[in-house]
């Protein structure tokens, strides 16, 4: 496959400058960059240069990358019904659990950039990590997480805890 | 990037990977934006969708709507929460009836009164895993802590999440045969109302009378895309030979191997004639019916017509056209008046999808119909219509030459009866045609039959069915095994099993199923059956016995459905016979006539009295036996829970009561709710040794007329084990078993009845009836 040659090397641009090129398949994990280089390959364009991703920055960047490399070979899904039945699991493998263990505004510049740059596994891992946080927790420890303020009144609250109260000891 | 400025769009992606508890919990009460995004009506259709397989009516239909139109803007959270709050409901009667015996019945009704909406939270009853087990069989593997569904008494989990998944099939099995019965003599629900069958035997995910009704609009669209092209040019005679041909073709309908297997049970419940069975065997009624039923999906007035002998299905020409689309003639003058006479002007065709894809003339019709008169006039005159019963004993013996035409005869028993169902049905008058007008009227059987009569003849097949089974296999087991041919049986051992391959409902005991059956004929015999019908006593009778004896948690459904109908009975023969004398001339027994029968009619048929009886027993509080005296102890050797074989007999079963004294003891102590009910054992009720010294069947003894004094002395055990009802076994015939492997699966299931969970290191149950037996 002669055009694949030609996109061997893809070089990636941050929002603030730095230029990061990665393998071909490391790339189109990307459905964004996947079908540019599509479009360009079917357009006859052979050599590209820097492509610009002006909603992410160097570090997130990194960062997301790193995913992307260390799952260059998994099997690409863009099945859109799939989504359904992956809901019902919040199953993390070891290695994602450990990508993920960063602070939590990193947490949410990888999923925005994993939602802008539409790595759908990626994103689904995200969010699955932000909701595994909240998981289980009461009102006030999910604002003490995500230090959020509490702009009920207790009674609005009360009245919101009764019409959803389905057991007595909740 | 703070949580306040990440958008909307994801913050509602990740709350759809969130549980719907922590939604409807701490999630909407932490502020305004998430409360917002938390009640967002798209992610509460999805929990509703993933969370309950079953649905009430209303809600299915807006279920339906919103997969249609893939709008989602009804409270479906409201919805969630109401389900989520019966399961609580639910759940909190269901620890009591796993607690104690005193008010069972009465949880039990409570949750199945719910009817779908307990469905759910019993199935995952039904599935809960071992905790024990689990404990022993994955410690040495990876050390996988026991699933959240994991219990310690499992087995009675098992054993009466069951038996109300099976009362609130039967629910709705009734329910729909009630529709028939107010519809009265109509041709439509017949699909559903065979479906209803089914739901008595198998409390199964995929066979219910929903999913038949789809597996038939599934198999009539597919019949019209694979013909699509022709199909709109083509007439109804076309329409009717393609469609006959292609259910022959895809095997569908009619029977392979019929000599032997014409009176499995099987063959009578249509879900499991389009489901379970690659061959798809089923009974020319079934053949017929879902011929008919798909027949009516693509838009022809197809019928079943119970011809004696054999039903067919007949197809009838758009109106005022023939089958060929031509117009019809104009009746001859005079025909109004003769509604029997057929007139042979091709507005009409028959087949017989169970046998061939041909269709048959009038004439044939008519011919076959004169030939079973002249076979039947002898032994049909010397019984009345009332005789039926005995017809239906009597005529599978005929079977026993396993060749097909006695089989398909066998199909016949209630012939007779039959046809006085179906003139009942033509004439709307609730009289039995006298069988020498059977000649004459003979078109009257060429006639589409309405539902009820077509229900009613399959409650005839089901009894044939059991006669034979009975005949041949007093075991019952060979026959009924038909029926699960396909459906694994839950093994304690295999707690992953649970969790995904099991078929729910199915307990693997064709001696179960074989009841079920019954049970489920007797109930479509009297709901189908005017009140004024002759059989409707004798049917009530049969129906009250069975509810008394094995299905107590029935009586709410009793209750229900089933007493208006005998309100309405008792004040109608009141009014109609204030001498206690039948309409037809027969006595009726209720509540007037002879002292005999208006005690009987106090015991049995009063259905109020009947379930009195079921709810003073549900009320009593258990006896106790304990083990006081150093006498007892030493006496009663063995324990509750106890696997034991019969020394003599062989056979495997689990100690469920002892006395250490008086055999007769156990009937009044043994915590068989069942049983209970009964008001007095008949003599030759209990098999048991013991329970009648002089008996034959009492084996420990012979034919002695009272025991040795010494052997008096020794214990008596009440045992558990499948097929029949429990024994009475004296102590010296008892072999303790130790090897987990000799007991069967299906006592396994059974042993939920009165025991938490089985232990392996020692082979012993763990005895839910500390109640009784506190000491052991």
């Amino acid at each position: 496959m002669p055009e694949e040659k030609a996109f061997d090397k893809i070089p990636l641009q941050s929002n603030d400058g730095s230029i990061i090129t990665v393998d071909y398949e490391v790339a189109i994990r990307s459905a964004l960059l996947s079908t540019m280089l599509d479009d360009l390959k079917s357009m006859g364009v052979s050599e590209i240069g820097p492509v610009p991703l002006p909603n992410v920055n160097e570090a997130v960047l990194r960062k997301v990358l790193e995913y992307c490399e260390y799952h260059r070979n998994d099997p690409l899904t863009n099945n859109e019904d799939e989504t359904e039945n992956r809901k019902k699991t919040t199953d993390i493998s070891e290695w994602d659990q450990k990508y993920m263990q960063v602070d939590q505004e990193m947490l949410f510049e990888i999923i925005l950039a994993a939602n802008y740059m539409d790595i759908k596994a990626l994103l689904d891992v995200g969010c699955k990590t932000v909701a595994n946080m909240i998981k289980g927790k009461s009102p006030e420890e999910i604002r003490k997480t995500f230090n959020i303020t509490n702009d009920f009144t207790p009674e609005e609250e009360e009245q919101i805890r009764r019409e959803n109260e389905w057991a007595e000891d909740r | 990037m703070s949580f306040d400025r990440f958008p909307d769009e994801l913050l509602l992606a990740i709350l759809r990977y969130l549980p719907a508890v922590d939604l409807a919990g701490g999630v909407q009460t932490a502020n305004r934006r998430l409360n917002r995004l938390a009640n967002d009506p798209k992610t509460w259709h999805l929990h509703c969708v993933t969370g309950f397989a079953y649905w009430n009516d209303s809600e299915r239909a807006l279920l339906r709507t919103a997969a249609i139109n893939r709008s989602y803007n009804q409270p479906w959270k409201g919805i969630w929460l109401r389900r989520k709050r019966s399961d609580l409901v639910c759940a909190g009667h269901f620890e009591q009836i796993l607690v104690s015996k005193v008010h069972r019945n009465y949880h039990m009704s409570t949750i199945c009164s719910l009817q779908l909406d307990a469905k759910d939270f019993l199935h995952r009853q039904y599935r809960a895993a071992d905790f024990q087990a689990f404990r022993e069989l994955e410690a040495g593997d990876r050390g996988k802590p026991p699933p959240a569904t994991a219990v310690t008494d499992c087995l009675a989990r098992r054993y009466y999440a069951n038996m109300a998944i099976g009362s609130i099939n039967r629910s709705l099995a009734v329910e729909e045969w009630l529709c028939v019965r107010r519809q009265a003599n109509q041709y439509t629900r017949l699909d559903r109302a065979l479906a209803a069958f089914d739901m008595f035997s198998l409390i199964d995910v995929g066979a219910d009378i929903e999913n038949v009704a789809k597996i038939l609009d599934r198999l009539a669209y597919s019949f019209v895309n694979e013909h699509r092209i022709q199909f709109p040019s083509m007439t109804v005679r076309e329409k009717s030979y393609k469609l006959v041909g292609w259910l022959r073709k895809n095997n569908l309908v009619g029977m392979q191997n019929a000599n032997e297997r014409y009176r499995y049970i099987r063959n009578c419940l249509i879900g499991q004639a389009l489901t379970d069975h690659p061959e798809h065997p089923s009974l020319p009624l079934i053949s017929s019916a879902i011929f008919v039923c798909i027949a009516q999906r693509i838009g022809l007035l197809a019928y079943c017509v119970a011809i004696p002998g054999h039903v067919h299905a007949t197809v009838v020409g758009m109106p005022g056209l023939s089958v060929d689309g031509r117009p019809l003639e104009a009746p001859a003058e005079g025909a109004r008046q003769m509604p029997q006479q057929l007139p042979d002007n091709n507005s009409r065709i028959y087949f017989d999808p169970y046998r061939d894809s041909n269709e048959l003339s009038l004439q044939q019709l008519r011919q076959g119909l004169d030939e079973l008169a002249w076979n039947m006039a002898a032994p049909v005159q010397a019984g009345t219509v009332h005789g039926a019963v005995q017809v239906v004993d009597f005529v599978p013996a005929g079977a026993d030459q396993p060749d097909h035409e006695s089989a398909s005869e066998a199909s016949d028993d209630g012939t007779e009866d039959e046809g006085a169902e179906t003139e009942d049905a033509a004439t709307g008058e609730p009289t039995s045609i006298p069988v020498v007008s059977m000649v004459s009227n003979r078109d009257a059987f060429l006639m589409p039959t309405p539902t009820r009569a077509i229900v009613l003849r399959l409650t005839l097949n089901i009894e044939a069915s059991w006669a034979f089974a009975m005949q041949v296999d007093p075991e019952r087991s060979r026959l009924v095994k038909q029926l699960h041919r396909n459906i694994p049986v839950i093994r304690y051992t295999d707690p992953a099993q649970a969790d995904t391959r099991h078929r729910c409902g199915s307990d693997g005991d064709p001696h179960a199923d074989m009841e079920k059956m019954t049970y489920a004929s007797a109930w479509a015999a009297m709901l189908m059956r005017a009140t004024t019908s002759p059989e409707w006593e004798p049917y009530m009778d049969r129906l009250l016995s069975r509810f008394a004896h094995e299905f107590n948690e029935d009586a709410w459904i009793v209750e229900k459905y089933l007493l208006p109908i005998h309100d309405k009975y008792i004040s109608d023969s009141v009014a109609a016979n204030p001498q206690g004398r039948h309409a037809l001339g027969q006595p009726i027994p209720i509540p007037f006539g002879d002292p005999a029968g208006r005690q009987r009619a106090n015991a049995w048929t009063h259905v109020r009295n009947l379930l009195q009886m079921v709810y003073n027993v549900d009320r009593r509080p258990p006896l106790v036996s304990r083990r006081y005296t150093q006498d007892i102890c030493e006496r009663v050797r063995y324990k509750v829970g106890q696997v034991i074989r019969h020394s003599r007999f062989g056979f495997i079963g689990i100690i469920d009561g002892w006395t250490p004294e008086d055999p007769a003891d156990l009937h009044g102590t043994v915590p068989m709710a069942n049983d209970e009910a009964a008001p007095a054992p008949a003599p030759g009720h209990a098999a048991n040794e013991g329970a009648a010294y002089g008996n034959d069947n009492g084996h420990a003894y012979g034919n002695a007329a009272s025991p040795p004094a010494n052997v008096r002395k020794s214990a008596f055990y009440s045992v558990m084990r499948t097929g029949t009802e429990r024994r009475v076994v004296a102590q010296h015939n008892i072999e303790i078993v130790t090897d987990p492997r000799q007991i069967p699966p299906e006592l396994m299931f059974l042993a939920g009845k009165h025991f938490k969970r089985f232990d392996y290191a020692t082979c012993t149950f763990v005895s839910n009836l500390t109640e009784f037996f506190p000491d052991d």
